[in-house]
């Protein structure tokens, strides 16, 4: 047996960040229970596709990756994930920490944008322009 | 911005963004702020100093959900695999088993599958394919050549994105016609999941059947899926421990020829076997070297047992361990440059690692219970072995030791083996009571996807061989 045409040729291509417009406004601090709305609002967006990720082997549920994701307006992601840093990292699970932080990245990608973020805590202190994401598999 | 559900692929792309992040200067340190696994807040939000914080679990892994209709064909030609159409039918029907018994997909059931036009391959009807669920579509086509052979072509497609993801195209036998499916599904499940392929792989083990204690004893090879089954010895010779040579064309093994156990090579090609080592001890446990130059063994002499090493062409051994006790179970690492092993020179059966040489030989194994028929992953980052308690199960554990997880619960499961991409273990599952039955089983890492693997009469002592070129 013997393979023709070029393998793989098709290509996923990573989502393009939108340029959002960030309008200097007035912020009000989030309060608490704002915060966790938007907490819980940003994570029934994400959880689905979270949810789909596999494990790739033993340890890597100790991993904790730490990412800082910038939203535009629209919940559309303003530039790619950026890794922040890790948890949980030893010896036995290092080889995993790039297959984690690769589902941690797909998990907010793919279901962005994410929807029902209250506009007016967009970019107040502690609103939802910029927040910290920590990505963890189930043991 | 497109919201593609191929989870993977997308992952895959996007896994540069991470390597590029890393460029950007880390604030502090995150391992403090970081929550342990498993403890994660059951409200997932913090407004600290340092602004939102949000914890998300993953992992819960559903099988993705793919479409795979029969393959059309251009013309129906009969063939010595059948006629074209039929071939396509059958092509598609491996292919989702395969991709099914990994346990990461779900095929579309047939009930929903609609007929595909052979123009149709190149062109999906994506719409109607979202409908019925489907994430991924695997179309092909089956064409008959003038040369004899068949032409198998295989597109894989993101439904959501209405994307072609990849293709590949096979040219084969008609006696090959199963490969090209299998090599179809490796195409797949590597592009969607990022690990490598092993559908097109062959088990060899030991086919049994008879009553306990006159138990008739065969070699047998077959495809990982069971398929293409057939006996390579005439069971007048009880027969043990098959393993692959890395080139796939011998079988290192050993037999009870003149009711005295020795270790033999078997030709696949021309069905000869032949004595590897001319010795009046009792020789057993073979395994090749990595690159197939060397045959690790072991042998009992004046009441000790040690680990050896041959020519894979005959020879003088080399003695490699020399600890009172019994030493075997050989394995090498996959750069050919360490050996696991098991021995009870501790006083119960441990896992050891050791040079190639023989030299720096360290107990890895430290758990209660006895630890045996270590096995080195083909990636490299894995040891398989059965734990021996009061059930015998299969677990993996660290190279360097540490990380033990046991995979499988059953009464007895022995005698791990490695798939070719180090993802999935074949294992024996034997059948408690006074039958000796016992049949192929086999088991991922996560040791949720558990399966039989389908024999024509008992099976034990599986060996995985190397992905097929």
């Amino acid at each position: 047996m013997y393979t023709i045409a070029p393998a793989m040729i098709g290509t996923l291509v990573a989502v393009a960040p939108v340029a959002g417009q960030i309008a200097p406004q007035g912020p009000t601090p989030a309060g608490a229970s704002q915060s966790l709305f938007v907490a819980r609002t940003i994570l029934h967006d994400i959880q689905p596709c979270a949810n789909r990720q596999t494990n790739p082997g033993p340890g890597a549920e100790r991993i904790v990756v730490t990412m800082a994701l910038h939203l535009a307006r629209d919940g559309g992601l303003a530039e790619p994930p950026r890794i922040l840093g890790h948890g949980g990292v030893n010896a036995d699970n290092e080889r995993y920490v790039g297959q984690v932080d690769a589902h941690a990245i797909a998990s907010v990608v793919e279901c962005a944008p994410l929807r029902g973020l209250p506009a007016e805590l967009y970019d107040a202190p502690n609103g939802w322009s910029h927040f910290t994401m920590r990505y963890t598999l189930p043991g | 911005m497109p919201r593609s559900l191929l989870t993977l692929p997308l992952t895959l792309a996007l896994a540069a963004s991470a390597v590029g992040a890393q460029d950007v200067p880390a604030p502090a340190p995150q391992d403090q702020a970081a929550p342990p696994a498993g403890q994660q807040p059951a409200a997932p939000a913090a407004a600290g100093q340092e602004g939102l914080v949000v914890d998300v679990e993953g992992g819960i892994s559903a099988p993705m959900p793919i479409a795979i209709p029969a393959m059309p064909t251009s013309a129906v030609v009969q063939t010595p695999a059948g006629t074209t159409d039929v071939v396509g039918q059958q092509l598609s029907q491996i292919i989702a088993n395969d991709l099914r018994n990994s346990g990461l997909f779900t095929p579309v059931p047939p009930a929903q599958l609609r007929t595909v036009s052979f123009p149709e391959v190149t062109a999906p009807a994506f719409d109607y394919w979202n409908g019925t669920g489907a994430q991924a579509l695997v179309q092909g086509y089956v064409r008959a050549n003038g040369d004899g052979t068949l032409t198998v072509g295989c597109y894989l497609y993101d439904v959501l994105a209405k994307s072609e993801l990849a293709r590949q195209g096979f040219v084969v036998s008609p006696s090959d016609w199963r490969r090209a499916a299998h090599k179809c599904a490796d195409t797949i499940y590597t592009k969607l999941t990022g690990e490598g392929p092993y559908f097109d792989s062959r088990v060899t083990y030991v086919s049994e059947t008879g009553p306990k204690g006159r138990r008739i004893k065969r070699l047998a090879i077959m495809d990982q899926d069971g398929a293409n089954h057939r006996f390579l010895t005439n069971g007048q010779s009880i027969v043990l421990t098959p393993r692959f040579a890395p080139n796939q064309q011998s079988i290192v093994y050993m037999s009870y020829v003149d009711k005295r156990p020795a270790i033999y090579v078997y030709d696949i090609g021309s069905g000869r076997q032949r004595l590897v080592v001319q010795n009046a001890a009792t020789t057993f446990a073979p395994r090749f070297s990595p690159d197939g130059r060397w045959i690790l063994f072991s042998m009992a002499q004046a009441g000790n047992t040690d680990i050896y090493r041959v020519s894979s062409q005959g020879g003088t051994p080399q003695r490699l361990t020399n600890a009172p006790g019994i030493d075997t179970g050989g394995s090498y690492s996959p750069d050919g440059s360490k050996i696991v092993f098991e021995s009870d020179r501790s006083g119960g059966q441990q896992i050891y690692v050791m040079n190639a040489d023989g030299s720096n030989q360290q107990r890895i194994s430290f758990g209660g219970g006895r630890y045996a028929t270590p096995v080195w992953s083909p990636r490299g980052d894995l040891i398989a072995f059965t734990k021996l308690g009061g059930a015998f199960r299969i677990g993996i554990m660290n190279p360097s030791g540490g990380g033990e997880k046991l995979l499988t619960n059953s009464w007895q499961d022995e005698g791990p083996s490695w798939s070719p991409n180090g993802r999935v273990i074949t294992f024996q599952r034997s059948t408690q009571g006074s039958s000796g039955k016992a049949d192929v089983w086999m088991v991922d890492l996560t040791g949720v996807n558990e399966r039989r693997i389908p024999t024509p009469l008992d099976g034990s002592d599986p060996a995985w061989g190397p992905l097929r070129p």
